[in-house]
């Protein structure tokens, strides 16, 4: 775990880690057969990584 | 020959970071080195060169930009690039003012990342290829040796494969460095002397009253000195053939008597009246004009005709740009060896620099080039920085004869500066020496005579003491 100080740490330190889990989610998504049955998981999982870095990126436009 | 690997080190410092990026790239071929440290890994950066750098913008111990300012002091070559998690214009025109070659935001664009990567992979591949296959054309193409792809150059080795087996006395033209003895060389391993012997003798560099022993040899007691019976350049080259380098340099003396032998085939030792057969082929060269210098009175008409039977004119390398590169390869190839370096070729702006450089030294300046800039190299193909630092300063006049450079009336400042830093080495050498001009000369690694020389040239002669030894 990365040491947070203060909330511009924080959101790197988050943003870091979701862009690993949409990382290896594309890895994922690129090595599957389009008719393998988890890729719809592994897509669900791409998905919901997207919108989270979607979403810091938007609160940090706001502010 | 397949160069090794690029070598890839990822600095960023979340591990899972450098676990994606290594999947991201393994398919390309590379070999990766993670490192969640940015000092541990400019410390080993010296050790381990790399051809790639990806480093986070964003560590506690050192900043991105930062990384790549010391990655690019400690290897020019190494391409960088950066990621952050949160991209600013600022950064990113800063990272390429430093010469950064992306700038990527995370989440990482994996597709994006490996197209950078095979890029990478496939400018070294490629430089790989030219210089094999320049290596390969250049081979086909040379003369015992020499590289001379340009139309011009291969007119004259085609001239060289002619006359090899016939001539009996060549006359090899053109600049200094150009290449002429060589050329002379060819003629001899050409032609059906080619087990025998093959001398040299500089004409520049012999004394004028030693010339005559030189070539013909003398007798016991023929003069002060000559203690023992001794034969000359042409007898000791008998059946084979004499290359008389720099013979616009031979005193009219001796001009008058190598015309002789040209004439009868037959020298006469020095000190005797009994003269001897001999069969030498021979291969003179100069980089004088020497039909100038015949009608000038300078060099004997006679003598040159009878010399220019055939008449081979060396190219000078501005006339043939278009070999630069392959006599480049060879070179190349030639150093990284006798350095153990891997060196795959040079980057194209040094390449355009060579190409367009006007070589007063010739092919002779070119190696000299190559050979200090594949010394100074770090990175696997030369730069044009590596370039700039290996041509002297005195550029106009490299490779010329100290005479030529003396002549040149364009260049009278460098040439006075050399001889002010000369003169004060001497004097001070001298001073250190207590005068003692055998001490000096030995110190300055000169024979007492060229001592003498410098010193009456700086005149200098009366105003030392002279304890002599």
């Amino acid at each position: 775990m990365v040491h947070v100080a203060d909330e511009e740490d924080f959101e790197h330190a988050l943003k870091n880690y979701i862009a690993i889990i949409l990382g290896y989610a594309d890895l994922l998504v690129d090595d599957m057969a389009p008719d393998n049955p988890r890729l719809p998981d592994v897509l669900e999982i791409h998905k919901a990584a997207t919108n989270a870095v979607a979403l810091l990126n938007s609160r940090r436009s706001s502010t | 020959m397949i160069p090794p690997p690029p070598r890839v080190i990822v600095i960023d410092d979340e591990p899972g970071m450098l676990g994606l990026i290594e999947r991201i790239i393994a398919p390309i071929g590379c070999q990766v080195a993670l490192y969640t440290s940015p000092q541990e890994a400019l410390a080993r950066l010296a050790a381990e060169p790399a051809d790639v750098a990806i480093v986070d913008l964003r560590m506690p111990e050192i900043g991105g930009l930062d990384v790549l300012r010391a990655v690019r002091d400690a290897q020019p070559h190494c391409q960088v690039i950066l990621m952050t998690a949160h991209a600013s214009v600022d950064t990113a025109i800063e990272a390429v003012k430093l010469g950064a070659l992306d700038y990527l935001s995370k989440p990482i664009d994996v597709a994006r990342l490996q197209l950078l990567l095979t890029g990478v992979v496939e400018e070294r591949a490629r430089l790989s290829a030219v210089m094999a296959a320049d290596g390969e054309a250049a081979r086909r193409l040379e003369l015992c040796g020499m590289i001379g792809r340009s139309p011009v150059m291969q007119e004259l080795f085609g001239l060289v494969r002619r006359v090899a087996p016939h001539a009996r006395v060549a006359l090899v033209t053109g600049e200094t460095g150009s290449g002429k003895e060589g050329i002379a060389k060819a003629i001899h391993d050409l032609g059906p002397r080619r087990s025998r012997r093959f001398l040299t003798i500089n004409c520049s560099a012999v004394v004028e009253t030693l010339f005559e022993s030189e070539l013909f040899g003398h007798t016991r007691g023929a003069f002060t000195g000559a203690t023992d019976h001794k034969a000359g350049l042409f007898e000791a080259a008998d059946g084979g053939t004499l290359f008389l380098d720099e013979v616009g340099e031979l005193p009219a003396t001796v001009q008058a008597k190598l015309l002789r032998v040209l004439e009868t085939g037959e020298v006469q030792r020095v000190g005797t009246l009994q003269a001897k057969k001999v069969d030498v082929r021979i291969v003179a060269a100069t980089n004088r004009d020497l039909t100038r210098e015949s009608e000038s009175g300078r060099f004997r008409s006679d003598l040159f005709y009878r010399l220019n039977v055939i008449a081979l004119r060396v190219p000078a390398l501005r006339e043939r740009p278009e070999d630069i590169p392959y006599l480049t390869a060879a070179f190349i190839r030639e150093f990284a060896g006798r350095f153990q370096k891997r060196i795959d070729g040079v980057r194209p702006a040094a390449e355009r620099a060579l190409v367009s450089r006007a070589w007063r030294g010739n092919v002779r300046e070119l190696r000299n080039v190559l050979e200090r800039a594949c010394m100074l190299a770090d990175g696997p193909a030369l730069t044009e920085r590596d370039l700039q630092s290996a041509i002297p300063l005195e550029t106009a006049a490299a490779g010329d004869e100290p005479r030529d450079r003396e002549a040149r009336a364009d260049q009278p400042a460098l040439s006075e500066d050399l001889h002010h830093v000369e003169r004060e080495h001497i004097v001070r050498v001298l001073a250190e020496a207590h005068g003692n001009k055998r001490a000096a000369a030995a110190r300055l690694g000169l024979s007492r005579r060229t001592l003498y020389r410098r010193l009456e040239r700086y005149h200098l002669l009366d105003s030392v003491d002279s304890p002599q030894a």
